[in-house]
């Protein structure tokens, strides 16, 4: 019940202090912004491809500095105590964070996906299938990567010390840890989305494991 | 403490030093997601959060954002959110800090309210007068460690301030120095226009003194209003425990 419920409120967080609407607005719009560069650099990749790219490499930074500041701020101003003196688990507040960010960036890739397919149907007349196969396995491993980000967003909240320690260690490592579920893609291997979607969740469990373990651990 | 302790939980009701809340929340939303949490169903929390912002006069600001709010509201909504669940322990840190004089009134009827009604009320403060107008029982705290507990009165006994009295004039006819050469009578100063303390030797015999000391203040002119042994306040019993460790 309780994590429902802080889950419930994480997303009515977002709403209130309007981070959803910067993230559901704001990540459709960089993609159409970055179509119009790559058609004026004479690139011009299909709509829909280009809006996977943009979400899981943008989306990934903004949800691990988001989950990953929330937490420094809300531990230093000790406002976990009074969810500690009542009856829930630490691993469900840690969850709950996770969950909702996750599910708000999920929303916004699906919402710049939307709009690439419908400009690549209005430019081209159609979405021919190959680009939606392309588009599916861009999805999985944009979504595997978002995971893995928010993932390492919460894991670096919890254990950096204060908020400017924590967006240096998201920036120059929760990155790079991100692309962890671009390897099989980059080696070529069969099935590799299937591949890139089990390292996805596997490195993002992980990381929420180490993150409730330390949280446990904590004196807060 | 340690997780899962339901019943525990349950039991507690806990407001921390320098309170805070996540701030796109309003109080309402705060109140729900506590009562929620402490196991309370929709209904009971609609019922206990009317009754608990009542209690410390936040009715009305029920649908502000906390971000909105001032330090001495912040401070009450988190004793309605430790009050929410009806708790039998109450752990207040500072519960007084940083509210304006009515709102410590308020506070102060709130807990002795509780405190009657059944609830064990702990709280730290280091506003002793506080202390001393709503405790029923006092720990001294030094460095982290409890020096002496009791009530006041026990607290207050356990000095030797039983051989000062203080006397209250109704009128000073100013000759009242003239009694320091009464036997018994170590000195006498004055402590207000009205007010004089008159310090009785160790080995005195207390009451013939006290008798003595009643009939020559008559009989020098003067009136008297109240006579009492002096009493430390809490502030000096405090500062005597924390200098003379646990030895006192």
């Amino acid at each position: 019940m309780s994590l429902a419920l802080l889950v419930k409120d994480e997303l009515r967080g977002f709403y209130k202090s309007k981070v959803m609407i910067f993230l559901w607005i704001g990540l459709p719009f960089l993609t159409i912004l970055f179509h119009f560069w790559s058609s004026l650099q004479g690139a011009g990749l299909p709509f829909t491809l280009l809006s996977a790219v943009v979400t899981s490499s943008i989306g990934g930074t903004l949800a691990s500095v988001m989950l990953a500041v929330s937490i420094i701020n809300e531990k230093t101003q000790h406002i976990y105590d009074l969810f500690l003196v009542r009856p829930v688990k630490r691993w469900n507040i840690i969850l709950a964070k996770f969950l909702a960010v996750y599910a708000c960036i999920a929303v916004a890739s699906l919402l710049s996906l939307l709009l690439g397919m419908i400009i690549d149907y209005i430019n081209v007349g159609g979405v021919s299938g190959t680009i939606l196969n392309n588009t599916a396995q861009s999805l999985a491993t944009s979504l595997s990567m978002m995971a893995v980000s928010s993932s390492t967003g919460v894991l670096i909240g919890v254990a950096a010390p204060s908020v400017l320690v924590g967006t240096i260690l998201v920036i120059y490592g929760g990155n790079q840890i991100s692309a962890l579920p671009m390897i099989p893609t980059i080696l070529n291997i069969s099935d590799a989305t299937l591949f890139t979607v089990t390292m996805g969740a596997v490195t993002a469990s992980i990381m929420l494991v180490l993150a409730t373990y330390l949280f446990n651990r904590k004196q807060l | 403490m340690p997780e899962g302790r339901s019943e525990v939980h349950r039991f507690l009701g806990y407001l921390p030093q320098n309170v805070a809340f996540q701030e796109w929340r309003t109080i309402d939303r705060t109140l729900k997601t506590f009562g929620r949490l402490s196991g309370l169903s929709e209904s009971e929390v609609e019922e206990r959060i009317k009754e608990v912002l009542d209690l410390v006069d936040l009715s009305r600001e029920r649908h502000k954002k906390i971000s909105q709010l001032s330090g001495g509201m912040t401070q009450k909504v988190g004793l309605a959110q430790a009050l929410l669940h009806r708790p039998r322990l109450l752990v207040l840190d500072e519960p007084l800090g940083g509210l304006d004089p009515a709102s410590r009134y308020q506070v102060k009827q709130t807990i002795m309210k509780l405190s009657k009604g059944g609830a064990t009320v702990f709280f730290s403060s280091h506003i002793l007068s506080d202390v001393q107008d709503i405790a029923t029982k006092i720990g001294i705290l030094n460095k982290g460690r409890i020096m002496q507990i009791g009530t006041l009165e026990e607290l207050k006994s356990r000095f030797s301030a039983g051989n000062d009295v203080e006397i209250v004039l109704s009128h000073d006819s100013k000759r009242w120095k003239e009694l320091e050469s009464l036997k018994g009578i170590k000195g006498i100063e004055q402590t207000a226009s009205n007010k004089l303390v008159a310090h009785l030797n160790d080995r005195t015999n207390v009451d013939d003194t006290i008798q003595d000391l009643i009939r020559q203040l008559i009989a020098l002119g003067c009136r008297i209003r109240s006579f009492n042994p002096a009493s430390p306040s809490l502030d000096e019993v405090y500062l005597k425990y924390v200098q003379g460790g646990e030895n006192i």
